[in-house]
């Protein structure tokens, strides 16, 4: 627990040094974890398995077991301790094969050895653990189980009679026997014409020639209506071989080898395959058209006499089974694996294996079911059924033995293959139940896309390249109001300048309101403002000329001003009697008629105009 | 009188021809969505590949299809519609999510290591880090702050806040022109460099435009490549570390 305590904020010397303690101790903190933990120093993914390629076996029988290791990283590993192999032989041991690839700069082993043992007791028997060190840790892989059963069973390798045996062979052709043969023919074989239902009919389709194969081209295969059929050998290459049918010589290759389950009672048939086949012995290598026999199954029911309650259609065949639990004690709250194995020859896809509903002192996980299957002179292989079981109480659980019910179709007989039963030590305290389910399901999410939109109508769309109109409206906008607005202040700024035309300009506004005032008090004859304003409008042009106020100015100062600026001496006394004279007209209310008024006003509009244009020394307004 | 009678027959053909071929367009539509949901992916892939090939431009069309390949593994396909979708629709979150997830699952099958992929033009790098409309609006904002402060200093008094409001301006200025540049540089690449995807799991690069010339590496489906120009059907393509070579149209696609 970190005490909280009131600080004062660090100085520049403090700070500095507080971050040079934080940084040394997360360095040290790093090196302590570096040199302890060797999964940090160079991490190294490292696995290795056990795999038997059977969990069913009789004595005698050859059992392969394959250990894979892999190892990712520089350095390989430094011990392997092989799998012990207790009740079994050593026929063939320590076949080892390496593979190294660098992806990303990862170095990656892969290796494998490779063991053939043979059983020599009954029962149970225990594969495992391998063991290596991978930088300094030993990795261990899981124990495998062979149940090894009487050589006297039923086993799936053994082929059942007439399944798969060599056709033709030196023997005569059903149905066309006595008939001549021709130079090239396909024919469908296949030993086994009545079975029941389920049963497992392997057909194999060859071509006969006794000239060389130019060219082949398979035109139609064979139908296989109400029959469950998978593939066992359909070569891509023409492989001939010497036979001899009726005397004669031939070279036949195979064409298709089917294993076929008839799904329903009657008269089945499979149908003609079809070929054109080009050989030496046609006139120019001519193609010709053969088709083989259509092949007709007589299939009957199972025998409904001592059939077992429950059994199952597609269960025919030779089937043993097998049931191991991964570990043999676990800790209360740990998940445990049962798997259950069925080795047979038979229809192993659809065979239907007893589930395991409920088990007491157990729940039980949906199972997750697999297939290993050889196919070479039929169906043959393993089924594999694995249960998650979680225990729901501690001490000794009993798993019981799981049945199943087959029919033997060599012997006509219904079997039963049985598991033993298994016991599983739990030990410990139940934890929750909640906490118990979650410890069984992890709910593992991997790597996966969202979902599809699920928008009902689309519409055609245009993908933006460039600008849009919105963009570059929100671009200029900015700009253009600055510039508007700068341009807006620099004109009013030049407005509200005074320069010398808009002072004459309004200089001259100003002498003409002042001779238009003048023309009005003219017609009411109001002779003291009519003065008034030839003399304001006289002042107004000097004041312009000359730059200066010239009413506080006595006559000869404003003679000599005007002499100084430049006027000539002829307009100053003129400008200088005329404003005594509007004084006269204005202060002496002497009365005076139109006509000398009009004379007063073209006087002082000539005088005006003289002021206006004379030219004045430089400097000056 | 004739002449009108054959504009408004004319006109209400047509009417009737585009709202068929809407209608068309949406059921093909919705019966591939449909096929999706049923765990048929192939033929979710033929119909939406159907309406595509119309044809039809829309964001919704090229994720479906995308989600579609992925389901189907053809991870190059994939990754090809998820990058069009986007092309569509910058930043649709969803579409980044999948392209991100179908290229990691391309990178756990095989990885196309590029040596010296690092050494291209810093600018065409980082005017690609971000979709064009980011660029926009960060310019956008950064302009108008610019342009804010600078009007803002006709108000402001001489003195330590003015001083401060010109070195943030010439911050922002300098940032914006930064910005401005490289959204430049976006719009020339969008405009100028033409880009595909490699649509097959693994596709053979040639020196030359034929299939009998020198193999001279291989490429892997999902990378980006750019395309400098075109031979009869063959395309020649410049990998981001500068590595140049022919391959067949097929195996490419455009975006």
């Amino acid at each position: 627990m970190t005490r909280l305590t009131n600080r004062q904020p660090p100085g520049g010397v403090e700070f500095v040094r507080s971050l040079s303690r934080v940084f040394a101790f997360n360095v040290l903190a790093f090196a302590v974890l570096a040199l302890t933990v060797p999964g940090v120093a160079g991490a190294q993914v490292a696995s290795i398995k056990v795999e038997a390629d059977r969990h069913i076996a009789t004595l005698g029988e050859t059992v392969a077991v394959t250990v894979s290791i892999v190892v990712e990283g520089k350095s390989g590993y430094d011990k392997y301790t092989p799998p012990a192999f207790t009740g079994f032989q050593m026929a063939r041991g320590g076949m080892r094969s390496q593979n190294i690839e660098v992806v990303n700069w990862q170095v990656r082993r892969r290796e494998t050895y490779s063991y053939q043992i043979i059983p020599l007791k009954l029962g149970k028997l225990k594969i495992g653990p391998a063991e290596m060190i991978v930088g300094g840790r030993k990795v261990k892989s899981s124990t495998t189980f062979v149940e090894v059963k009487k050589s006297g069973s039923p086993t799936p390798n053994q082929v059942q009679p007439g399944a798969g045996s060599n056709p033709a062979g030196n023997t005569a052709l059903s149905g066309s026997a006595k008939e001549p043969l021709p130079g090239v023919f396909i024919l469908a074989d296949t030993k086994q014409k009545k079975v029941v239902v389920g049963q497992q009919v392997v057909m194999q389709w060859w071509l006969f020639t006794q000239s060389d194969v130019m060219g082949f081209n398979p035109l139609k295969q064979p139908t296989t209506d109400h029959f469950w059929s998978q593939d066992l050998d359909s070569p891509r290459r023409l492989r001939f071989e010497r036979k001899q049918i009726q005397g004669q010589v031939y070279y036949a290759a195979l064409l298709a080898r089917k294993a076929l389950f008839p799904q329903r009672v009657g008269r089945l048939v499979v149908g003609p395959m079809e070929a054109q086949v080009r050989t030496m012995r046609e006139f120019g290598g001519r193609a010709v058209k053969r088709s083989s026999d259509p092949v007709t199954i007589d299939v009957v029911p199972v025998p409904e006499a001592r059939q077992p309650s429950g059994f199952s259609s597609q269960n025919v065949g030779r089937f043993m089974i097998a049931a191991s639990l991964d570990r043999e004690k676990i800790k209360a709250g740990d998940a445990v694996t049962l798997k259950v194995v069925v080795r047979g020859r038979g229809n192993l896809r659809q065979l239907k294996v007893p589930r395991l509903m409920k088990i007491a002192g157990f729940k039980v996980y949906q199972p997750k079911v697999s297939e290993k299957l050889e196919l070479s002179d039929g169906v043959a292989g393993e089924k594999i059924v694995e249960y998650l079981l979680l225990p729901t109480r501690v001490g000794r659980i009993s798993i019981p033995s799981i049945r199943l019910d087959y029919f033997d179709p060599a012997s006509r007989r219904y079997r039963k293959a049985e598991t033993g039963g298994l016991t599983l030590t739990v030990t410990g305290k139940l934890p929750t139940s909640e906490a118990a389910t979650n410890a069984a399901k992890k709910n593992v999410l991997g790597l996966d896309i969202r979902p599809p939109r699920s928008a009902r109508s689309i519409e055609q769309r245009k993908r933006q390249k460039g600008v849009d109109l919105i963009s570059l409206v929100l671009f200029i906008l900015p700009a253009g109001a600055l510039i508007f607005l700068g341009g807006f202040s620099r004109i009013r700024a030049r407005l509200r300048k005074e320069t010398d035309r808009s002072m004459g300009r309004a200089t001259h506004r100003k002498v003409r309101q002042h001779l238009s005032a003048a023309k009005q008090y003219q017609q009411k004859l109001e002779m003291a403002k009519f003065f008034a304003e030839l003399s304001a409008a006289i002042s107004a042009q000097l004041d312009y000329r000359m730059s200066i106020l010239v009413d506080g100015l006595t006559r000869e100062e404003l003679r000599a001003a005007m002499l100084e600026n430049g006027f000539s001496e002829e307009l100053a006394k003129e400008t200088t009697e005329e404003l005594d004279s509007c004084d006269f007209g204005r202060f002496a209310k002497a009365a005076g008629d139109g006509q000398q008024l009009t004379a007063a006003l073209r006087r002082t509009q000539k005088l005006i105009q003289s002021l206006a244009r004379a030219s004045l020394k430089k400097g000056s307004a | 009188m004739m002449k009108a009678v054959k504009a408004i027959l004319f006109v209400a053909i047509m009417a009737c021809t585009i709202t068929a071929q809407a209608e068309t367009v949406d059921q093909a539509y919705a019966a591939a969505l449909k096929s999706y949901y049923a765990g048929n992916y192939g033929e979710a892939v033929a119909g939406l590949e159907r309406v595509a090939a119309i044809p039809m431009h829309h964001e919704d069309l090229y994720y479906n299809l995308g989600c579609s390949y992925f389901r189907l593994d053809k991870l190059g396909p994939a990754i090809y519609n998820f990058e069009r979708a986007l092309a569509l629709a910058e930043g649709a979150e969803d579409a980044e999510f999948n392209l991100k997830t179908a290229r990691a699952a391309v990178n756990a099958k095989v990885k196309d290591v590029l040596k010296g992929a690092e050494g291209g033009p810093w600018w065409e790098t980082l005017s690609r880090a971000l979709p064009l409309g980011g660029f926009k609006v960060m310019f956008l904002l950064l302009w108008w702050l610019a342009l804010a402060l600078f009007f803002g200093l006709r108000f402001m008094a001489p003195g330590a806040g003015r001083t401060g409001m010109i070195a943030t301006g010439a911050l922002v200025w300098l940032l914006t022109v930064f910005c401005g540049a490289l959204l430049a540089g976006r719009l020339y690449l969008n405009a100028n460099v033409r880009q595909g995807i490699i649509l097959p799991d693994r596709v053979v690069v040639h020196e030359g435009p034929a299939p009998g010339t020198k193999e001279t590496f291989k490429v892997h489906a999902g990378l980006r490549v750019s395309l400098r120009s075109e031979e009869n059907e063959w395309i020649r393509i410049r990998l981001p570390n500068g590595l140049e070579g022919w391959i067949q149209q097929q195996s490419l696609g455009r975006l």
